[in-house]
């Protein structure tokens, strides 16, 4: 096979590929305004606390330490 | 004025005792007691007692005072909760792939090759006389849901007249406190003065692993737990029955767990 046909299929080859990849970027762009992915359905505390009289509280007061999972 | 206070790892977790008045020394002897409590009676150590008891199920075993205890208390668990606080989990705990610490990760999830069934009532595998306990063959115990609290409240008659005992998150504090008020606490997003109370927390938002899998199985199934709740948290008389009834709220979900929390315990939870 002449060299020249390996060198032209060579550059056809490259063509293509520019083509195709400028293509695809072109209609793939990526939009800033999509949403996230997982959504967040909700945020914070939706819980409902209920204290009984005999119970203190105080949204000022600095915890010593905090219930939590552990 | 601030309370004397010592933290340290142990139970797989953070642990923070604080004291008012406390003698010298007893807050170091508390954590002694506490690391002790963690070698005999943890599922992760082959030559614990538990494990040991584990390992014999179908004989009747001599128990030491502190496990039977607590089996005792697992018993109890599980009547006030109606089941849904059950001990006897251990093999649907490891089938779903938590059958090391958790800081190791995760092993090898079983649950689409295991075939789990609802978990039978705990009496019906647990039997417990004065020294001695025995367990169904097929069976075995898992302390991490009841322990931290019961041993909290354990803790806190050692400690003295005013102190706090907080074991990763399930706590008890005895006393008035620094100032008399109580003792300031975290709870629900606001800070509550517990005074011979006990607060506990139950959810998924750690020790869990992968899709769907955590530590708190619900033994209806066999399965960890679907719950439309992420963590629950509550005040009761102690620290063991704050741990009870956080789990049962968390297992029954978020519109049984408000009508529980009101005839129950003061309550709190956080949906996902």
């Amino acid at each position: 096979m002449p060299g020249w046909v390996l060198k032209l299929a060579a550059c056809l080859l490259t063509g293509v590929a520019t083509a195709g990849s400028a293509g695809y970027v072109t209609s793939h762009l990526k939009s800033p305004s999509a949403p996230l992915n997982p959504r967040v359905v909700a945020s914070g505390p939706v819980g409902r606390l209920t204290l009984t009289p005999s119970i203190r509280s105080s949204a000022d007061q600095q915890p010593l330490t905090f219930t939590s999972v552990s | 004025m601030s309370p004397d206070s010592l933290e340290f790892e142990s139970l797989g977790t953070t642990c923070s005792l604080f004291g008012a008045g406390t003698p010298p020394g007893a807050l170091a002897e508390g954590r002694a007691w506490v690391e002790e409590m963690h070698r005999r009676l943890t599922r992760f150590e082959p030559a614990s007692e538990l494990s040991a008891f584990n390992a014999s199920a179908g004989d009747w075993v001599r128990v030491s005072p502190a496990l039977e205890a607590l089996l005792r208390e697992a018993l109890r668990a599980h009547r006030i909760s109606g089941g849904l606080v059950h001990a006897g989990v251990l093999h649907a705990i490891i089938a779903a792939g938590y059958g090391r610490t958790f800081s190791q990760g995760p092993t090898v999830t079983a649950r689409d090759t295991v075939t789990l069934d609802p978990v039978p009532l705990l009496p019906n595998m647990l039997e417990v006389s004065p020294g001695a306990a025995r367990l169904r063959p097929g069976y075995g115990i898992d302390l991490g849901g009841i322990a931290k609290g019961w041993l909290a409240d354990r803790l806190a008659e050692r400690l003295g007249e005013n102190c706090l005992v907080n074991l990763g998150g399930d706590l008890f504090a005895r006393g008035a406190g620094l100032d008399g008020r109580g003792w300031p606490v975290g709870f629900g997003g606001t800070t509550v003065f517990l005074r011979n109370r006990g607060a506990a927390t139950s959810g998924t938002r750690r020790r869990s692993w992968g899709d769907g899998l955590h530590h708190l199985v619900d033994p209806r199934t066999g399965r960890p737990a679907k719950t439309d709740l992420a963590e629950v948290s509550v005040i009761a008389a102690s620290g063991a029955d704050a741990e009870i009834h956080a789990k049962t709220a968390f297992l029954l979900g978020r519109r049984a767990a408000e009508f529980y929390l009101e005839q129950n315990a003061p309550g709190w939870y956080l949906a996902p």
